[in-house]
């Protein structure tokens, strides 16, 4: 073979290999949510906690949609709910008490960083032990994330959650406010 | 008449080989057979038109030798995909791809395809077989309890949220309200 087609064939094998690499990457960018606007990547907000996260929650994709069918028989509200979010996403961070000022920094930093990517303030809370913000960004017809963060001093502990999906505000707290919430400790055990 | 005895015997001889397999319609069949009846020298042509076509038809079918009836069907397939190439290329870019593909360039560039093929076949199975961090597995790879453990933190989170919005002392709902109003306004 002439050395002309030697090297049409190496940048011919170089092509298909990147584009091999592009039609995976697409894939599993159809399979990640990194593209879905109400998704937040908390793989970037966990690097600037010193620790790492003690407790995480990642239900989305199939593992979402059996939980909602898994639910259907005992609070059908609830399962119709569940199948209208694309993720429910939690991460606790053990803080101690004096790191307070610190997470509230961290906070603020956040919350900055999410307006400017669109998503609205819609809690501040800022009183003595305790910091909570949550934050919402929607389309012309629904809510399409919220992202709650709150900094605990009382239970010494950082906890960001993020429900994507179409969430209807009022369903939430309603169904939300049946559930009994035990302490974060007690579904660590659990695991 | 004698004109008449040689258009009939015009319309006889195109019409024999039909009449004898039996494709004439009903009106030319009975014409034809009324004027054999009318003329020995016909009947005695047909006569013999039978008895040769009944003596090819005993004649055995020679069978083709393996060779010849391997050859035969190569030829058949050369045909059939030489007739394939022509329509596919005739709706895809015409002669000159036709020439540069299947002529000289294909076998030029065979070793290329033949890597880019294999290529294609490796990334699907490294894909398939070995998807790094795939966060979201198959629903028959999760358990029964890991289902429940996903429930009861889903109602955790859910729950947490709804708790925290009323600590703060307003409901999640208040607080998304007035975003919710505006959008209906818009």
């Amino acid at each position: 073979m002439a050395l002309k087609n030697k090297l049409s064939m190496i940048v011919l094998v170089l092509l298909c290999a990147g584009w091999a690499g592009a039609w995976q990457n697409t894939l599993y960018a159809q399979d990640d949510m990194t593209n879905d606007p109400g998704y937040i990547d908390f793989t970037d907000m966990e690097s600037r906690f010193d620790a790492e996260p003690n407790f995480q929650v990642n239900i989305k994709g199939h593992l979402l949609k059996l939980v909602a069918e898994a639910s259907r028989e005992d609070d059908p509200e609830f399962a119709d709910l569940l199948l209208r979010l694309r993720a429910i996403q939690v991460r606790s961070f053990p803080m101690r008490r004096a790191q307070i000022r610190a997470m509230e920094l961290h906070s603020e930093s956040i919350g900055e960083e999410l307006e400017s990517g669109g998503w609205d303030t819609v809690v501040r809370l800022r009183d003595y032990g305790q910091y909570v913000d949550v934050y919402a960004i929607e389309n012309p017809e629904y809510i399409l994330g919220l992202m709650m963060m709150v900094v605990d001093a009382e239970q010494n502990e950082t906890v960001l959650i993020n429900i994507v999906g179409d969430i209807a505000a009022d369903e939430l707290g309603r169904i939300g406010s049946k559930f009994d919430i035990a302490p974060l400790s007690n579904l660590m055990e659990d695991r | 008449m004698k004109t008449n005895d040689s258009n009939n015997n015009k319309w006889l001889d195109d019409r024999t080989e039909a009449y004898l397999d039996g494709e004439l319609s009903i009106e030319e069949h009975n014409q034809f057979e009324r004027l054999l009846q009318q003329d020995n020298d016909w009947q005695q042509e047909v006569s013999w038109a039978v008895t040769i076509r009944d003596e090819l038809r005993a004649v055995p079918t020679p069978e083709p030798s393996p060779d010849l009836r391997k050859a035969i069907l190569n030829e058949v397939r050369k045909d059939a995909w030489s007739n394939f190439r022509s329509r596919l290329f005739s709706g895809f870019g015409g002669e000159f791809l036709r020439d540069t593909l299947f002529r000289g360039a294909f076998l030029q560039w065979r070793p290329v395809l033949a890597t880019l093929t294999l290529l294609v076949v490796a990334s699907t199975f490294v894909f398939v077989i070995n998807r790094p961090g795939t966060p979201t597995p198959d629903p028959e790879m999760i358990s029964q309890a890991e289902v429940e453990q996903a429930l009861a933190e889903a109602k955790w989170a859910l729950g947490y949220v709804s708790k925290t919005g009323r600590l703060t002392g307003t409901s999640m709902q208040d607080a998304l309200g007035p975003l919710l109003k505006e959008q209906t306004k818009e």
